[in-house]
């Protein structure tokens, strides 16, 4: 029931980005916006702009190079509903060796803004040449920004620390493997939630310090999947190399540093093994 | 309800709504250059969600031709008078 709930919202999800598309043919021409494919991006599903990176990771003692680079297209957003909807399509490769990761996708989706918050949600098919695997599956991630209500969260943000609910629901089904431990037949539904906070200190300009939390929950599985829970907590510094107040220049890349440690397990987008990495990142965005 | 706002008001209005900001009991000059970064509330979250605000005020002084603004425009808005100039733009119709 859940798994026919989740997979409505994101057909309807389908047929707006087709509709809006379809619009914005009929009067594209002078209100066009400047940029529209983004290159050097993770399309990352949490953070679909987060920059591309390269860099070293160790995990529970394999260590290897890491890569995850994307390119991203946005067609032009549009307004139905009330609520302002940014479709994209994006081209994902992720490549972990620490973490047995070695992944190509293609994942349709939209963004959904409002004033307190907004919700990404795609489609994705992937292929994972490691476990020899083929896996589909969508996804709603809710962000809500919770200043507005006042309080403790709008005290937190005058301090420079954010404090970012989220929550979302998942399908994510393994159509073939040749890996049935690691990668099991079948499909699974569920739902998670998690914090973000991230600390921004005046006395070290552009750094960030962060954490965050994910907590997953299968509601509903089929085929040779079992119910499983996952955690998942990391910390992150970020630095930055430029600066954030002025625009980008085209063509010139951004680059920066990011060092995480991560512990525990995500099934849809990582590793159901738990693992516990180190890295150390370069980012950059074109 | 003396004098109608203009559209650089209605934009420092949602900025001082959205954050710890009082920009406007800042001079101009100094008001317009105030950087919209995470020490003065504004963190990656905080600028997507200015597409929606800053693109409501551009469709109300745009006079039907204003177009919306993507959230991946807010997110690099460095300064408040980046935001108004976007505003303006968006509510011209111009990329």
């Amino acid at each position: 029931m859940k798994s026919r709930v989740t997979l409505l919202a994101l057909a309807g999800t389908g047929a707006l980005w087709l509709a809006g598309y379809g619009a914005h043919a009929q009067q594209a021409g002078a209100n066009t916006p400047a940029q529209s494919v983004f290159v050097g991006y993770s399309a990352n599903p949490e953070d679909i702009l987060a920059p591309a990176r390269v860099g070293y990771s160790s995990a529970d003692g394999s260590a290897g190079a890491q890569l995850h680079f994307g390119v991203l297209y946005q067609p032009p957003p549009f307004k139905a509903a009330a609520i302002q909807w940014e479709p994209f399509v994006g081209v994902t490769v992720a490549d972990e060796p620490a973490r047995k990761l070695d992944r190509k996708e293609l994942r349709l989706g939209a963004r959904a803004l409002v004033p307190f918050g907004y919700a990404d949600m795609s489609f994705v098919t992937a292929a994972d040449r490691r476990t020899g695997a083929g896996k589909d599956g969508a996804r709603i991630d809710v962000t809500i920004l919770p200043e507005n209500a006042g309080g403790i969260w709008r005290r937190a943000q005058q301090l420079g620390v954010f404090i970012r609910p989220r929550i979302g629901s998942y399908v994510d089904r393994q159509r073939h493997t040749d890996d049935p431990v690691a990668a099991p037949d079948g499909r699974a539904t569920g739902v998670w939630a998690g914090i973000d906070i991230d600390y921004a200190p005046l006395v070290i300009p552009r750094s960030t310090f962060g954490y965050r939390n994910r907590f997953l929950r299968d509601v509903s599985v089929s085929g040779a999947r079992l119910r499983e829970r996952h955690r998942l907590h990391a910390f992150h510094y970020t630095h930055l190399f430029y600066d954030p107040n002025e625009a980008p220049e085209p063509g010139k890349p951004r680059l920066s540093l990011t060092i995480e440690r991560a512990i525990g397990s995500d099934p849809i987008e990582g590793s159901r093994e738990r693992h516990a990495t180190t890295g150390i990142y370069l980012g950059f965005q074109l | 309800m003396g004098t109608p706002a203009t559209l650089e008001e209605d934009v420092v209005d949602v900025l001082d709504i959205q954050s710890p900001l009082a920009l406007r009991n800042l001079p101009p000059a100094e008001r317009a250059s105030t950087q919209l970064n995470m020490s003065n509330g504004f963190d990656k979250a905080a600028k997507i969600v200015l597409a929606v605000t800053l693109g409501n005020i551009a469709a109300r002084y745009g006079n039907g031709h204003a177009r919306l603004i993507r959230s991946s425009e807010s997110l690099a808005l460095g300064t408040v008078a980046d935001a108004v100039d976007l505003t303006a733009r968006a509510a011209a119709g111009q990329p």
